[in-house]
């Protein structure tokens, strides 16, 4: 590569710069400068009048950490979606284990398709799908009814297990593919390896299968966590009072025209998340995970 | 034995909770009662009607479809010129470009939605139409980037070197080879990019104005006063024509990978 360039030196460069300074540029106006400008904001403070006073301050950060609201919500939001990829990776192992290792392959292609699919669909409609399930008119409180078992509806709708349920059902697919990728991954010869060895299949799972796919469960668990933390459609939509999240904390800052407080709850969750992903990140290989190379 | 069936038990038990919901709104958008109950009495296309006639959720439908159409061509070619650096070329920074191309889909939407606003307003850009049309293209733009990487980086290379080695420029190379031969992945990218936009809302809401009403804003609003079943009649529309795409999609990306 570097002969390459030596030989053919300023065609190729300048041919290079045109193709990286767009999305360079891109990247930089759309994403780099507005993250900044939110973190230069989170240190600015209001006057009565909700104009923005630019004297760097600590202000936000104070009644962040002081009011117990932000960081129980923080916390609160933490555990929902600590339980969301817990729920994901317990449906999403089975399911793709079943599916690489008993469904032939002319039927794998049509069943993967038919879960990642519905996931393409609108977060919306998907969330809101949810309030004819579980809604206090929904299938599930009619089924149960019907069937005589309850006599007052369930309210299920609107408290912390409803968001998770959502959540799970959003997220699902994120978790799926990597697993997914992780055990197609396999080499057959070591299973076998295994089992000739003598390993029952499930010794056989516990001490060969779930160590080889580890880095694309820690991927699926990554990609699920993260934007379920910040989520706002879900628990808008089926929290209610009881089930909300920091993102909705977030938002009323900004309706109530608090913008430095705003974009200070939103650096500590972005501080917070790459806490979190340089503490995983550790074990996780970016490289061979998202762009599925060696 | 009993461990292949369980786990078959199981399989077609995630898949039923999958499409049951989705399914429960293409089937409510057909009742005829006013409130979104069970059972379902009397069947009708009254809803599908009534949306027909409501300028407000068609117009949202239509300015959807621009923004959806502008972003993903925009995201494409960004992406692709994105792809072509990093998988044609060795850079100092590569790794970090590459991290920078993966931030966005990192940060959850929310943040993305709150710093562009503070930074629109800070520079004196009107929210609306063309910040939205920014917002999805920059969300857009990571997921396009990587399904082109991967598309790229399978595309035989010494086809391009043979073009270059009959005298062909370097556009004529991207064009007429590099392009073709990458055309599935292009498109896959494309109707990724545009699935995402369709059904943006985060991003959106945040920077909405009043003129300028995407179809999942319009979606919450009308959810948040009160649900009527012509929301799963929009939904139910949304729904089959997500699929259509999604499809299509999947199809291009995946025969190119057998």
């Amino acid at each position: 590569m570097r002969t390459e360039t030596g030989v053919r030196g300023g065609r190729v460069n300048g041919q290079f710069l045109w193709l990286l300074l767009p999305p360079l540029f891109t990247l930089m106006v759309l994403f780099v400068a507005p993250i900044s400008l939110m973190a230069i904001y989170s240190f600015w403070t209001t006057d009565q009048n909700y104009l923005v006073q630019q004297q760097l301050q600590l202000t936000q950060y104070e009644r962040v950490f002081s009011d117990p609201l932000y960081l129980q919500t923080l916390l609160s939001s933490a555990y929902m979606a600590l339980l969301t990829t817990l729920g994901s990776l317990a449906l999403a192992l089975p399911l793709a284990y079943f599916i690489v290792r008993f469904v032939p392959l002319r039927w794998r292609v049509l069943l993967v398709l038919a879960l990642i699919v519905p996931g393409w669909v609108s977060v919306l409609i998907r969330t809101y799908s949810w309030n004819l399930v579980i809604g206090e008119s929904g299938l599930m409180n009619w089924a149960l009814t019907s069937l005589g078992l309850i006599d007052e509806p369930i309210k299920l709708l609107f408290t912390k297990a409803s968001v998770v349920i959502g959540l799970v059902y959003i997220y699902l697919p994120y978790m799926l593919v990597p697993i997914y990728a992780a055990i197609e991954r396999l080499d057959d010869a070591v299973l076998e390896a295994a089992e000739n060895l003598g390993a029952d299949p499930f010794r056989r799972f516990i001490y060969v299968t779930l160590p080889l796919i580890a880095p694309g469960i820690l991927a699926g668990c990554v990609i699920t966590f993260i934007p379920a933390v910040g989520e706002y459609v879900v628990p808008n939509m089926l929290g209610g009072l009881k089930g909300m999240m920091y993102g909705n904390l977030i938002t009323t800052a900004f309706s109530n025209f608090n913008w430095p407080l705003g974009a200070a709850l939103s650096m500590v969750l972005l501080v917070s998340i790459l806490a979190c992903l340089l503490i995983v990140g550790r074990f996780l290989d970016v490289n061979r995970n998202m762009l599925g190379r060696q | 034995m009993l461990t292949r069936w369980l786990l078959a038990l199981f399989t077609t038990l995630v898949y039923v909770i999958i499409y049951l919901p989705i399914g429960l709104v293409v089937l409510t958008s057909f009742n005829q009662a006013t409130i979104t109950t069970l059972p379902i009495e009397h069947l009708t296309f009254h809803w599908y009607a009534a949306l027909l006639e409501n300028v407000k959720t068609l117009q949202s439908l239509w300015t959807s479809l621009e923004v959806g159409i502008i972003s993903t061509t925009i995201a494409t070619t960004l992406g692709l010129l994105s792809a072509l650096a990093i998988v044609r070329h060795d850079f100092r920074g590569k790794s970090a470009f590459l991290l920078l191309t993966t931030m966005p889909m990192l940060a959850p939407g929310i943040i993305m939605g709150v710093s562009l606003l503070l930074f629109a307003r800070f520079v004196g850009f009107q929210t609306g139409f063309l910040a939205i049309l920014l917002g999805h293209i920059l969300l857009a733009l990571p997921y396009c980037t990587f399904i082109l990487i991967s598309s790229l980086a399978r595309f035989d290379k010494s086809l391009e070197e043979a073009a270059r080695g009959l005298g062909a420029s370097e556009l004529g190379v991207l064009f007429r080879v590099t392009i073709p031969g990458i055309a599935s992945g292009i498109i896959g990218a494309a109707l990724f990019a545009f699935t995402i936009s369709i059904g943006e809302f985060v991003v959106s809401f945040f920077l909405t104005s009043a003129g300028t009403t995407t179809l999942p804003i319009r979606i919450y609003s009308i959810v948040k006063v009160g649900i009527t079943p012509e929301i799963n009649a929009v939904s139910a529309l949304i729904l089959v024509a997500t699929l259509v795409l999604a499809i299509a999609a999947f199809r291009l990306t995946w025969s190119n990978k057998k």
